[in-house]
C-alpha cells in the first residue's frame, strides 16, 4: 500500500471541518501536535475560509445557536438552529465580535469570554470589571502583524481605551483624545459593538455638528483614526449601521423622516471608492454574508432577516428560530428582532482550529553552540550561535531562534560581508532543527537577513559545489520538514531565495520567499542588546 | 491561463519521460500547467527527454489527460462573451471533473497527489486532495490510521483519555 508524504497528508488534513480533525488527535501522539500546530491551524483557517464553511450564529438568550450555512438555501423560508451548549450558564449572551473562528462574548455586561464554538474551547478573560450601569462600546479582531487577538472595551465618551491582548493575557489601558458623542453612546443598547476589519475596530456615529463620523481604532498601533463617509451620505438626526460582507466596509443611514441610504467601500479607506447602492427599503441594513452555493445575500435589518438572491432581484424576509431544550423536550423558539424587549443578534462566524487558550508556560531557552545554557518561564526560546562557531566563514554570525506560541520560531541568520554565508547559515539553522527532533513538531521559520550575500551566485557561487550540495540539503530538509520555512530579508534580487526557489520543487519553493521585515515586531522578541 | 508567450511556443511538443521510462509527448501550451514544466520551459531547459523521477506511467497518463482537458488554446479564438455560455462551460467542467477523479481508486489518487505535487499543478492537486479528504471526513481513527498507513503508538489508557477528551466529536 502507498503511503502519502507528511504535506501532502496536511494538504488533505487542511480541507476537513474541525470535528473531523479534533476527532482524529487520538489517531497517533503526533496528531494532536499536528492539529494545533500554528502553521497548521492558519493553512486550515484559510482553506476554510476558501471553502466558505461559515455558520449562523444567534446571541442573546441562555445560550449560543448555530447553523451550517451550508444547509440553508434560498427556498427556506425557515431557518433553524441547535444550540452549541454554551458551558456557562448567563442569563443574557452578547457576540461582540467574530473573528477567523473565535467569538469575543460579553455575559450580562460584566463577564468577557473568547470562545471558539467549532473547538467548543472557552476562556474566561479576568480582571475584566468596571460599573454596570454605564454604555460600553466593545470590539473583538485580529492584529495579523503582530498575530495577536484583542479584546476594546471603551466607557463612553472615551477618554480610556481597553485593551486585552490574547497573546499576552492582560489588559492595558490607553489614553484617548478621541470623544465618542454623548447622543451616541447614551442612547439605545448598553453594548455597542464595533466591527473588525482590517486590523481595526469600527464604529459609525452622528457627531455633534449633525456629520458622520467612521472611527477605527487600530489594533496594532492602539489608537483611534477615522475613515471618510462618503461625501453625499445622508446627513442629520441620522443613525448608521456598519457591516462588513467580503472585507467590504458597509454602512446604511437611517433618516428620522425615513430616507435611507446604502453604501460600500470599494477600497479600504479611500473616499472616493464609496459605492452607492438603490435606495434600500429596510432599516439598519447590515450584510452577514454571501451563500456562494445559491448565490443569495443574507441581510440582517431591524425588521429581521433577509434573503436576496442575485440578478432576480427577489428579497424575501426569513423566520429564524432556534431549536430549545426544556426539560428534556426540545422545542421551537422563533427569534423576534429589532424589537423593544429582543436582545438577540445574528452574526457569522467561520469554523475554525484557533484556541482562545495560550498557553502560557512557554520556556525562555538561550542555546549556546546547540547546548541549552540558560532557561526561564517566559514567551520565547532563542537559540544564539556563538560568533566563534562560524567564525571562519562568515566572519559575523549570528542565529536567533525566538519561540512563541502564535508566532512560530525564527531564526535569524545576519551576514553582512560574506558571499556563501548565508546559505551556510541557514543550512546551519536546518542542520541544529534536525538534530534537536523536538524542534520539527514547530512551526520554524527561518529568517535570513542578507545584505550582501548575493554575489555567490552571480557566478563564482554557483561554480562552487559545496554551495550546490548545501543548497540541495536545505531543499531536502525543507521538504521533508514542512513546518519549516525560510524568509529572506531582502528586498528585490536574493539569489539564494532565488536558487532554492528554483531548485525546490513547489512546495519548498512556496516557502522561501522574500520579504520586507517588520522591524516592529522583531525587535519586540529580540532585545536590541542581542544584535 | 493564456500568457502571451504562450503563442510562441504552441506548435512545440515536449517528451516527458515517466519514471517506467515511457515517453509522452505533451504540447507545451499545455504542459504550462505545470508549474515546473513551465520554469523549465522559460530557462529554456526543455529539449530531449525531461525525466519524471515521481510520476509512473499510469499516472502520467492521467495528469495529461486532466491538462489536455483544462488547457485553453482553443477557447482563444472563441468568444465567451455569453455569460450563460460560461456558466455551462464551467458546470461541464465541473462536472467532467468529478467524474475524472471519481473513477480512480485510493492508490491512484495518491499517486495523483504525489505526481501532481512533484509537477506543481495546482488545480489538479487541490481537486485530488480535496477528494480525499471527502473520503477521510466521515471517518473513525482506525479507519484514517489504515487510509495513511499510521501505527498507534498511545497506550491503551491515553488513547481512552484523549478520546474522552475530544468525546463531542465522535457524536
Amino acid at each position: 500500500m502507498s503511503t502519502l508524504p507528511q504535506h501532502l497528508i496536511d494538504e488533505i488534513l487542511s480541507r476537513l471541518p474541525v470535528k473531523s480533525l479534533c476527532r482524529f488527535k487520538c489517531i497517533s501522539k503526533k496528531w494532536p501536535y499536528l492539529i494545533s500546530n500554528p502553521h497548521f491551524v492558519k493553512m486550515h483557517l484559510s482553506r476554510t475560509q476558501t471553502l466558505g464553511r461559515t455558520r449562523l450564529l444567534a446571541d442573546g438568550t441562555f445560550d449560543l445557536f448555530s447553523v451550517d450555512l451550508q444547509t440553508v438555501s434560498y427556498n427556506d423560508d425557515k431557518i433553524t438552529m441547535h444550540s452549541l451548549k454554551f458551558p456557562e450558564k448567563f442569563h443574557w449572551i452578547t457576540c461582540i465580535g467574530s473573528c477567523n473562528g473565535l467569538l469575543g462574548l460579553i455575559m450580562e455586561y460584566s463577564e468577557l469570554f473568547v470562545y471558539n464554538p467549532s473547538t467548543q474551547e472557552c476562556k474566561e478573560i479576568s480582571g475584566f470589571g468596571g460599573p454596570t450601569e454605564i454604555t460600553y462600546l466593545y470590539g473583538f479582531g485580529y492584529a495579523e502583524s503582530i498575530d495577536d487577538y484583542k479584546l476594546v472595551k471603551i466607557a463612553g465618551p472615551g477618554e480610556i481605551v481597553e485593551v486585552y491582548s490574547l497573546r499576552k493575557d492582560s489588559w492595558t489601558s490607553i489614553e484617548s483624545d478621541f470623544l465618542f458623542p454623548e447622543k451616541y453612546y447614551e442612547e439605545g443598547a448598553f453594548v455597542k459593538v464595533g466591527f473588525y476589519l482590517n486590523g481595526a475596530i469600527h464604529w459609525a456615529f452622528e457627531n455633534r455638528d449633525c456629520s458622520c463620523v467612521i472611527a477605527a481604532f487600530d489594533l496594532v498601533e492602539e489608537k483611534f483614526k477615522t475613515l471618510p463617509p462618503p461625501e453625499t451620505v445622508l446627513k442629520g438626526n441620522c443613525k448608521y449601521t456598519l457591516g462588513v460582507l467580503k472585507g467590504f466596509l458597509c454602512l446604511a443611514a437611517d433618516k428620522s423622516d425615513g430616507q435611507k441610504d446604502f453604501w460600500v467601500m470599494v477600497e479600504y479607506g479611500v473616499e472616493r471608492s464609496w459605492k452607492r447602492f438603490r435606495k434600500p427599503k429596510f432599516s439598519k441594513l447590515r450584510p452577514l454574508g454571501l451563500l456562494s452555493h445559491c448565490k443569495t445575500l443574507l441581510l440582517m435589518t431591524e425588521e429581521g432577516l433577509l434573503m436576496f438572491r442575485d440578478k432576480k432581484d427577489k428579497m424575501k424576509n426569513v423566520e429564524v428560530g432556534v431549536m430549545y431544550q426544556v426539560d428534556d423536550i426540545e422545542q421551537y423558539y422563533g427569534l423576534k428582532f429589532g424589537t423593544e424587549d429582543s436582545w438577540h443578534n445574528l452574526h457569522i462566524y467561520t469554523e475554525s482550529l484557533v484556541s482562545p487558550e495560550y498557553k502560557s508556560d512557554f520556556t525562555t531557552q538561550v542555546i549556546f553552540d546547540g547546548e541549552v545554557i540558560y532557561s526561564l518561564k517566559s514567551t520565547r526560546l532563542q537559540i544564539l550561535l556563538s560568533p566563534g562557531l562560524l567564525a571562519g566563514i562568515a566572519g559575523f554570525l549570528q542565529l536567533f531562534l525566538v519561540f512563541s506560541q502564535l508566532l512560530a520560531a525564527r531564526i535569524r541568520c545576519g551576514i553582512f560581508d560574506a558571499n556563501s554565508a548565508e546559505v551556510f547559515a541557514i543550512h546551519r539553522a536546518c542542520q541544529l532543527i534536525k538534530s534537536k527532533l523536538e524542534l520539527c513538531n514547530w512551526c520554524v521559520t527561518i529568517i535570513s537577513d542578507s545584505r550582501s550575500a548575493v554575489a555567490w551566485a552571480n557566478g563564482e557561487g554557483f561554480g562552487n559545489m559545496y554551495l550546490v550540495q548545501q543548497l540541495y540539503d536545505i531543499r531536502e530538509f525543507l521538504l521533508s520538514y514542512n513546518m519549516v520555512s525560510i524568509i529572506f530579508r531582502l528586498c528585490g534580487f536574493n539569489a539564494a531565495a532565488d536558487c532554492l526557489a528554483k531548485l525546490g520543487s513547489s512546495k519548498a519553493g512556496d516557502r522561501c520567499q522574500v520579504w520586507g521585515f517588520p522591524e516592529k515586531l522583531f525587535e519586540e522578541y529580540v532585545p536590541a542588546s542581542n544584535w | 491561463m493564456s500568457t502571451p508567450s504562450s503563442s510562441v511556443f504552441s506548435y512545440r511538443v515536449l517528451k516527458l519521460k515517466s519514471s517506467d521510462g515511457e515517453i509522452f509527448e505533451v504540447k507545451q501550451t499545455v504542459a504550462v500547467q505545470s508549474g515546473v514544466l513551465k520554469q523549465m520551459m522559460e530557462d529554456g531547459c526543455t529539449e530531449g527527454e525531461i525525466p519524471l523521477n515521481n510520476v509512473d506511467s499510469p499516472t502520467l497518463a492521467k495528469i495529461i489527460e486532466w491538462c489536455n482537458k483544462h488547457h485553453d488554446d482553443d477557447v482563444e479564438g472563441r468568444v465567451l462573451s455569453q455569460e450563460k455560455e460560461k456558466e455551462k462551460e464551467k458546470a461541464d467542467m465541473k462536472r467532467w471533473e468529478s467524474e475524472f477523479i471519481d473513477a480512480l481508486n485510493r492508490d491512484e489518487l495518491y499517486f495523483l497527489l504525489i505526481g501532481s505535487n512533484y509537477m506543481n499543478i495546482k488545480e489538479l492537486l487541490d481537486c485530488a486532495a480535496q477528494k480525499v479528504a471527502g473520503m477521510v471526513k466521515g471517518k473513525t481513527p482506525e479507519a484514517i490510521r489504515e487510509m495513511f498507513n499510521i501505527q498507534s503508538d498511545f497506550t491503551e489508557e491515553e488513547e481512552k483519555a484523549i478520546r474522552k477528551e475530544n468525546q463531542w466529536a465522535f457524536n
